[in-house]
């Protein structure tokens, strides 16, 4: 008994410590693998305002917006022995644990949160651009798999190699996935034109100049 | 990937000027750029920062928690266990203290508390209502002792069930093999009555009988 004592008593004094100071050679990405309390504050300043507008953007209510960012890092931090340094910001990370904690959240009848809320666009434009909400109507009009690329990779401003990481795909498969989804996208404006010039005229009896003139697309 | 997709990839990183048939996607992408989406709020931030610095702050202690390896810092496995061991050495001694007795004779009454517990709820030890029943219960209860099939012991014809057409008899020299119609016996007024008529149309004329007589 005495010995399983001591044994205890030690154990709970030689416990490691959790705080450690940055090293001159430590990168970034090990830095967080050690749980730096520095480089975490860092990388928190760097990201989260992104991964709000990441979330809130699938989401739509800024305290389910606000809950994900934190629990996103807090999963990070959790597994931030996990991490590995492929030479891309750890923010591709990041993206993939808020993407996989968005598309659990919530979830109804099987079916994740869109990529795209058109009601989080109408909200957070200062002045109805029709243009800006007929792209927005399109990109969520669009199937999952392109509407997820347009999104990570033009609104949200990833690389393709980020958004490889984040899908967990390839870069090549990215390039491909994004020219589809944009050859979509130009089409259902084109369509989307065409129905309001067509609408228009049926209406008014006359020519009306359609919002965006189809020599741009 | 077909040299499309990777001339319209080299033109939206700007490693080549667009060519005429990109020329629109790109375009469209970059207006994709300018989708205006929702900003956290000063205030939002500052509730995130401080849940995330609370959740990643250097604890003094472990909580009790952590030392169950719940929560978001568990401790190591062999340091759980290693407390585990010294909680179960400082009860076993205090509790073993306090009772007057040796820490070695408080485990023996636990494993022995366990093994009765064990032997007790083991299938066919008891009838099942709960609670351990020792065989000297149950034959005070039923009266037959436990496990064995109860034969009757005086039958008599009125007691005897019918015996199902499949079923074997037990052979047993000292019990009567019930039978359907047993053999009718001149006092036996049970018997009587399971015969045939004639009997009860003699007691019927007797009764008759009397009933003239008087």
């Amino acid at each position: 008994m005495r010995a399983a004592l001591f044994a205890g008593l030690l154990a709970m004094a030689s416990r490691p410590s959790t705080g450690r100071q940055v090293a001159s050679g430590e990168t970034l990405a090990e830095a967080l693998r050690h749980r730096d309390p520095t480089a975490w504050s860092q990388i928190f300043e760097q990201e989260a305002p992104k991964l709000y507008r990441y979330i809130i953007s699938r989401v739509g209510s800024p305290e389910d917006a606000e809950d994900l960012v934190a629990r996103t890092f807090e999963e990070g931090w959790r597994h931030a022995h996990s991490f590995e340094d492929r030479g891309l910001p750890p923010r591709a990370w990041l993206f993939g644990i808020a993407r996989h904690l968005t598309a659990s959240h919530r979830r109804r009848l099987f079916r994740q949160p869109p990529e795209l809320r058109i009601d989080v666009v109408e909200q957070s434009a200062e002045e109805a651009d029709p243009e800006l909400l007929d792209l927005a109507r399109a990109i969520a009009s669009l199937p999952r798999a392109d509407a997820e690329v347009v999104m990570l990779r033009f609104v949200h401003g990833l690389t393709a190699q980020e958004v490889a990481l984040v899908l967990n795909s390839t870069v090549e498969a990215v390039k491909s996935r994004q020219a589809r989804a944009l050859r979509r996208l130009r089409q259902l404006l084109r369509d989307s034109v065409s129905e309001t010039a067509t609408s228009a005229t049926s209406h008014a009896g006359g020519k009306t100049p359609p919002r965006r003139e189809q020599s741009e697309l | 990937m077909d040299d499309f997709a990777q001339r319209l990839h080299d033109a939206l990183v700007g490693r080549i000027p667009p060519s005429p048939d990109v020329a629109p996607l790109v375009r469209l992408a970059a207006e994709a750029a300018q989708l205006p989406l929702p900003e956290p709020t000063a205030d939002a931030l500052a509730r995130m920062r401080q849940r995330f610095e609370e959740s990643i702050r250097p604890r003094q202690g472990r909580t009790l928690l952590g030392w169950m390896g719940i929560g978001p810092h568990p401790a190591p496995r062999a340091y759980r266990l290693a407390a585990g061991l010294a909680a179960a050495a400082i009860a076993f001694s205090g509790g073993s203290w306090a009772a007057g007795s040796t820490p070695w004779d408080a485990a023996v009454a636990v494993g022995k508390f366990f093994g009765n517990a064990a032997q007790s709820l083991r299938p066919g030890a008891s009838t099942g209502e709960g609670g351990a029943r020792t065989p000297e219960h149950e034959k005070e209860a039923l009266g037959t002792p436990v496990g064995t099939a109860t034969p009757t012991d005086t039958p008599t014809p009125t007691h005897t069930p019918t015996p199902a057409p499949t079923a074997t008899l037990p052979a047993n020299d000292g019990v009567v093999p019930p039978t359907a119609t047993p053999d009718p016996t001149p006092d036996d007024d049970e018997g009587a009555d399971r015969d045939s008529g004639e009997d009860d149309e003699e007691d019927e004329s007797h009764h008759a009988d009397g009933e003239d007589d008087s």
